[in-house]
């Protein structure tokens, strides 16, 4: 490496970028990744998370128990708001402003209800669900939002040139493009490596890119700076909000929820809203505004229909409609796979568990083509490396477990619920770090991908024997999504059982390859 | 059609990584000759094309390129599994 890159040929420099920005950020992307691919499941896991309710059959019954709740607990509120589920979620909720107060932005709305498929009011363990993982892939933890937003977006940045140096240096990617050829150590790796990110490398370059796309006001804010005073009158001129209404004080009685569904499902060529929000209830000056779900359509924006709470006519819509808008909502909505149906849905979450094992493999790669080189001599970075990668390959995963654990054994009742969930994975994370630093790194790895193995395959047993939405349950009901869930997890637990049993595996081999050479020599000696 | 894509999709890298002279070795124990590699490739290259044309038929000019390289990657996938794990069984 002292040599400095310009001697080199061009190919070698790009080796040398690919693997030092590969290592560099390597570890957070493989959280990145591994997030974001479980976040395709979203909704399902938030749905196992809540076993306390069942699946939505029917909006409309869910919209008009949410109004009838908000009517009899808050009929004089400034405003209602109700967060409807799409297909693949469950329950609404429901909450309000009282007059003279001031939204909450962010963090427990005092004022929120559940409001079950049957359209009732119900109650469900304090949990953030598959929100966790969702939101640790781009806002990190336990740091300021913005903090976790540039660190992912520095990382994605070295993602996107790792891509470019690595199709370049990789001489073979494309010549390799069948090849696998497994039990040769290194070589082995080289081919998964290349194998996992060549199959899908279109989802590769195209999430890296759209996922900075997603965030690009915050990491080059130039083009809105130059035109704008501040980034807030951007977003006024961008997304503007509705003028508020002063209520007249003279009652007059909601309008029927039912023509205004039918209207805006007609406005939107089928589309369904995820939000509506009621201002002035039970005045003369009502209003209701509908924001469209993100699930039925690829672009990402703001669609929203305003209708008069009174007489029902529609007095407004908004759609996104310049051409930049449009660009850009395109690739947020194929980011975030929220229009893919079942079959493209899979084949995204497939594609993200490519990448997620291509940064894995690309981690182990590091440490194998050192570890020949190397011998038995010790180094500081080789020693850090080895370790670290147990503790985020296999660690992760295993705290990730931890989560779902958390959810189901700790008591409904207990104060900040949701957070000890969260707590519980990252102490789960620091203790799997912990014992690869302590343990030798070849037992560290089988310990902890068996752990998280039986850990994944034990879950399923629970939710049989201990809640009502076990396998069978499920099945019997029909509720395709918990039956996924449950048969997601005894897969998944197989699949570390599986890799955790060919490392041992291949670690018995290399051994007794080691003793045979060694016993050669002492005969020849 | 996602299944008619899907096979399409196998189908053109099978013949495409037969027209590799390492798979083709695998598979059969010999190199092809150039006019079988020629004739490998292009079938390859029309079956891909074929599942385009499908994509694009079922789910329209928005959503069909998606489906299409999510499905390129999903034949893809198993034409390499195969070759590692089950190579077609040479002729003695």
């Amino acid at each position: 490496m002292k040599q400095g890159f310009t001697k080199q040929g061009f190919r070698q420099s790009q080796a040398g970028l690919h693997t030092w920005s590969g290592l560099l950020v390597g570890w957070v992307l493989y959280l990145i990744f591994l997030n974001g691919a479980v976040s395709y499941w979203r909704e399902e896991i938030t749905r196992w998370a809540q076993p306390e309710i069942g699946a939505t059959r029917n909006l409309e019954t869910v919209t008009r128990g949410a109004i009838a709740h908000l009517q009899a607990t808050a009929p004089k509120a400034a405003s209602w708001q109700i967060m409807l589920p799409d297909e693949r979620a469950s329950g609404a909720t429901t909450t309000y402003r009282e007059k003279g107060k001031k939204p909450v932005l962010r963090g427990d709305d005092p004022t929120a209800t559940l409001i079950g498929p049957d359209g009732k009011p119900t109650v469900a363990r304090d949990t953030e669900g598959g929100d966790v993982f969702y939101r640790l892939h781009f806002d990190l933890r336990y740091m300021p939002v913005i903090w976790g937003r540039w660190v992912v977006g520095f990382c994605s940045m070295f993602m996107l040139v790792a891509i470019v140096s690595g199709v370049i240096t990789h001489k073979k990617i494309f010549a390799d493009f069948f090849t696998f050829r497994p039990g040769k150590g290194q070589r082995s790796w080289l081919d998964g490596h290349n194998a996992l990110a060549v199959l899908a490398l279109p989802f590769h370059a195209m999430i890296t890119y759209t996922g900075l796309v997603t965030l690009m006001v915050i990491y080059v804010p130039f083009g809105v700076t130059a035109n704008y005073p501040t980034l807030k009158a951007y977003y006024a001129e961008s997304a503007p909000r509705l003028k508020p209404v002063k209520p007249t004080g003279q009652p007059a009685p909601l309008t029927d929820i039912g023509p205004v569904l039918a209207t805006a499902a007609r406005l939107w060529d089928g589309g369904q809203p995820g939000i509506i929000r009621i201002d002035n209830p039970g005045d003369k000056a009502a209003r209701i505004v509908l924001t469209r779900r993100a699930s039925d359509k690829l672009v990402d924006g703001r669609w929203e229909i305003v209708f008069d709470g009174v007489t029902g006519k529609v007095r407004s819509s908004v759609a996104p409609t310049s051409a930049g808008m449009i660009t850009r909502g395109g690739m947020i909505g194929l980011h975030a796979g929220r229009f893919a149906p079942m079959t493209l849905r899979w084949l995204f979450f497939l594609s993200g568990v490519a990448g997620t094992a291509m940064v894995a493999t690309g981690l182990v790669l590091w440490t194998a083509k050192r570890r020949a080189k190397l011998g038995t001599r010790f180094h500081l970075g080789f020693w850090v490396v080895e370790r670290l990668n147990v503790g985020a390959v296999a660690g992760l995963p295993l705290a990730m477990t931890g989560f779902l654990w958390a959810n189901r054994l700790l008591p409904t009742g207990m104060a900040h619920r949701a957070d000890w969930e969260v707590h519980t994975m990252f102490l789960a994370w620091g203790a799997t770090l912990l014992h690869a630093f302590v343990r030798p790194p070849n037992k560290a790895w089988i310990e902890q991908l068996s752990l998280t193995g039986v850990a994944l395959l034990l879950l399923p047993v629970f939710d049989q024997a201990a809640t009502p939405r076990g396998l069978i349950d499920s099945l019997k009901a029909g509720d395709g999504a918990l039956v996924g869930m449950e048969l997601g997890l005894l897969v998944l637990g197989a699949s570390f059982l599986a890799i955790a049993w060919r490392t041992a595996r291949s670690q018995a081999k290399r051994r007794a390859k080691d003793a045979a050479l060694v016993q050669l020599a002492q005969a020849r000696g | 059609m996602t299944l008619l894509a899907l096979l399409l999709s196998l189908a053109g890298f099978t013949a495409l990584a037969l027209a590799m002279d390492r798979h083709h070795h695998t598979a059969t124990g010999a190199r092809p000759a150039k006019r079988r590699k020629r004739l490998l490739q292009l079938a390859g290259i029309l079956a891909l094309t074929l599942a385009f044309v499908v994509a694009i038929a079922a789910w329209g000019w928005a959503y069909g390129p998606i489906y299409w390289l999510g499905l390129l990657t999903a034949g893809a996938a198993p034409a390499l599994l195969a070759l590692t794990y089950a190579p077609p069984r040479r002729k003695p």
